[in-house]
């Protein structure tokens, strides 16, 4: 049964939980957010369990600069804003996941960063999201499932 | 990628991490310097197969690996390296989001001496490497 309440609290704590301890970034404040800062970055991490779905999240380019710079070694020679956001949001998935699908196992694919217009719908089933307001700007992070 | 790409060299430990994140793989390499393990050679890869390329051509005392990977898994990687009488000693730890009780059962009996759960504080990567090998700082 789809418990949106408990899966909402699941993805707020994992995506905190990679924020603060991997990027060093506080959440200001939860809920809807204004992109006041500039363009967007989304990111979508598909992925294959029980249920399968799609994480993605819609970050803006201020708050994923000032997060790669704070996750990179200065001298990250190759590794871009992109790969960065990337490895957020898988490692944001994988957190998530883990915690609805701990006993059944799961597949993270490979995430694409798509154009921050791209309207982006694989699934049509439930969807869980959250806004975060960072200091250098706002992220959203979502997961849409593949089941009705 | 070049395996041989990014190597430092200011002597020390040897150490392999793969991960098909670039971002992650720099991530790792900062949390070395910071940490104040003897870690001098810090080697590369993509993938398990990319990773066995480079451990063909270079000693190394301990490997990183991260679990869901092209090409190669991490779970694949590391029953090669286990069938192989040269490679077998060398410890593995495990850098994955895939927290899960049945992913951590499967790298540990293939033979992972440590998993570590994505996201982790820094200090904690220290800690479970000195926890698996007994390196004199």
């Amino acid at each position: 049964m789809f418990d949106e309440q408990l899966l909402h609290e699941k993805l707020v704590t994992a995506t905190e939980s990679v924020l603060e301890t991997m990027f060093f970034t506080a959440v200001l404040l939860r809920g809807a957010v204004q992109n006041s800062h500039g363009p967007l970055m989304q990111v979508h991490v598909p992925f294959l369990g029980y249920p399968s779905g799609e994480l993605h999240i819609a970050i803006e380019e201020s708050a994923a600069r000032v997060m790669t710079q704070d996750f990179l070694p200065e001298d990250a020679e190759g590794a871009s804003m992109e790969d960065t956001m990337c490895e957020f949001a898988s490692m944001t998935c994988g957190a998530f996941l883990s915690e609805i699908e701990s006993a059944s196992g799961f597949k993270l694919l490979s995430p694409v960063v798509t154009p921050a217009a791209a309207a982006v719908e694989t699934f049509n089933g439930p969807l869980v999201e959250e806004g975060f307001t960072l200091e250098s700007g706002s992220l959203v992070v979502g997961v849409r499932f593949a089941y009705e | 990628m070049n395996p041989s790409d990014n190597i430092e060299k200011t002597g020390g430990r040897s150490v392999l991490v793969v991960d098909d994140s670039r971002a992650m793989r720099a991530f790792i390499r900062r949390l070395f310097r910071l940490s104040g393990l003897p870690v001098g050679e810090c080697l590369e890869a993509e993938n398990g197969a990319e990773a066995l390329q480079v451990l063909r051509q270079h000693r190394v005392d301990l490997i990183l690996t991260d679990v869901n990977m092209p090409v190669m898994s991490g779970a694949e990687f590391i029953r090669e390296l286990r069938q192989d009488p040269a490679l077998r000693p060398i410890p593995v730890l495990v850098v994955s989001t895939d927290a899960t009780e049945k992913r951590i059962n499967e790298m540990v009996s293939l033979g992972a001496l440590g998993y570590l759960r994505k996201p982790f504080f820094p200090e904690l990567l220290k800690a479970e490497i000195e926890r698996m090998v007994a390196w004199n700082v």
